[in-house]
């Protein structure tokens, strides 16, 4: 089968309970609302859950990208915009997973209690090709700083996607491309 | 005497930091081009054709290769004769800053590393690496932009002078398929051998500058480089850490003088994304 046959296309929010159910290595196209939170945002998040703050954004069941963009070049609605490195985030996974994220987009492997927290709360783990930012950028249609404006690329934003590229790396059933190097 | 003045210096800088954060080199990019001809696993095949569309579209758009556009290292070699301006650093830094307004470039540089973290905005200070060469009147700046993933993936250990070349392969070897996963790959690794701790760090660093593609000048090393080189590639990590035999694209190694006690190893990783633009001025 080749790529374009397999590839699943997931609307957020309709598409959730379809994305649930793919298994680790099926690329998809993902179009819908996400939201960007790296390094500090995450540490002010997980804060305010601590300290019954404010969060930026619904938890249950949003999509959280870890990305800190380029600036919009004029007439573009964004500039590059790629995944970073997930396992930075491992310290503060567990705590937003558990109020019901129901997908995060990153890149790489995560820590065995990260991996663990996905399953046991029902959210799966997708990445995108880590550099491939240019592409990945032109994806997005819409891009809106609504969060931590003193934190410049690493504030959140609201992005529209649109035939997103990404794999399912951790899914519902314990299937982890990590692990196992993907369906060969 | 050549004098070099601080605003053709800057102007330098400038136009070699744009194109390097827009358009990969050609070396890095055929490096690519091959790898995605080669690969027959099914996820590392779709990670490389969006890395290699992902550089066509960044050079077609004007838009950075990656949304991390890095910090900025400036390599400065300069000839016997050549008369630096008296205020290089801030030229360097004016060059970048112009640059990183211009492209669009991502802020991603803090002035202070722990208490403050504030962002300079503008990706300043640059990291300037002065070299005096022997070649009169040559100015050679080139401008590797580096992005913070990847740099995470960097490791120092000082091994026994005893060691045999067999455990240099094994150390590096091992750092790389720990790291590799995260550090985007198919991605270049840098070795530097001997110096002392802080100069076979930047060796390590400055080994990503060789063209990939290139044999090693260095007799006798090119072995260990395939050794290792084909080590990591076994490892089935892959592009994009999604499986497939092109985990790394090369391994470049230098190696320095260094004390009779000591033998430093130093490793730099960089992403497939690995920018740089050279000129003589």
């Amino acid at each position: 089968m080749n790529e374009k046959e397999r590839t699943a296309r997931i609307d957020l929010p309709r598409g959730l309970e379809e994305l649930r159910s793919l298994e680790a290595g099926t690329p998809l196209l993902i179009t819908g609302t996400v939201f960007t939170a790296r390094d500090q945002a995450h540490l002010r998040m997980v804060r305010a859950l601590e300290e019954g703050g404010g969060l930026p954004f619904e938890l249950r069941d949003c999509v959280i990208y870890y990305a800190g963009p380029t600036p919009a070049p004029p007439g573009k609605p964004a500039g590059s915009l790629g995944p970073t490195t997930s396992s930075r985030m491992d310290p503060f996974t567990p705590a937003l997973l558990k109020r019901g994220v129901a997908a995060v987009i990153g890149k790489g492997p995560r820590s065995l209690e990260v991996r663990r927290s996905f399953l046991q709360c029902g959210a799966v783990y997708l990445v995108a090709v880590g550099g491939a930012a240019a592409l990945l950028g032109s994806r997005v249609r819409s891009m809106e700083m609504v969060a931590y404006p003193d934190l410049g690329a690493e504030a959140v934003y609201r992005l529209f996607i649109e035939d997103f590229p990404v794999v399912m790396a951790y899914d519902l059933r314990g299937g982890d491309i990590y692990a196992d190097g993907g369906d060969v | 005497m050549r004098r070099i003045s601080a605003a053709d210096l800057e102007e330098a800088v400038r136009q070699l930091t744009v194109e390097a954060s827009v358009d990969l080199p050609a070396d890095v990019e055929a490096a690519l081009r091959d790898a995605l001809r080669a690969e027959e696993h099914r996820l590392g095949k779709y990670a490389l054709e969006q890395i290699v569309e992902n550089l066509e579209v960044a050079r077609r758009e004007r838009l950075p290769v990656c949304q991390d556009t890095g910090y900025f290292n400036v390599f400065l070699e300069f000839g016997p004769d050549v008369l630096l301006p008296e205020k290089a650093q801030e030229a360097v830094d004016r060059g970048v800053a112009a640059a990183t307004r211009e492209a669009f470039l991502r802020a991603s540089v803090v002035s202070d590393p722990l208490l403050r973290r504030r962002n300079t905005g503008t990706n300043i200070p640059a990291q300037l690496h002065l070299e005096q060469t022997g070649e009169e009147g040559a100015l050679r700046l080139t401008v590797m932009p580096k992005g913070g993933g990847s740099e995470n993936a960097g490791m120092l250990r000082m091994l026994l002078p005893t060691a045999p070349p067999g455990e240099v392969v094994e150390q590096v070897v091992e750092h790389v398929l720990a790291k590799a996963p995260s550090a985007c790959p198919p991605v270049v690794v840098g070795v530097g051998l001997g110096g002392s701790a802080d100069t076979c760090v930047l060796a390590a660093k400055r080994a990503l500058l060789r063209p990939v593609g290139t044999p090693c000048p260095y007799p006798g090393y090119g072995s260990l480089e395939s050794e290792m080189l084909e080590a990591i590639n076994r490892s089935g990590i892959g592009a994009a850490g999604m499986g497939g035999a092109h985990t790394a694209l090369a391994v470049h190694l230098i190696p320095l003088p260094t004390h009779i006690a000591n033998l430093p190893l130093a490793v730099a990783i960089s992403c497939h994304a690995l920018r740089r633009r050279a000129a003589g001025l």
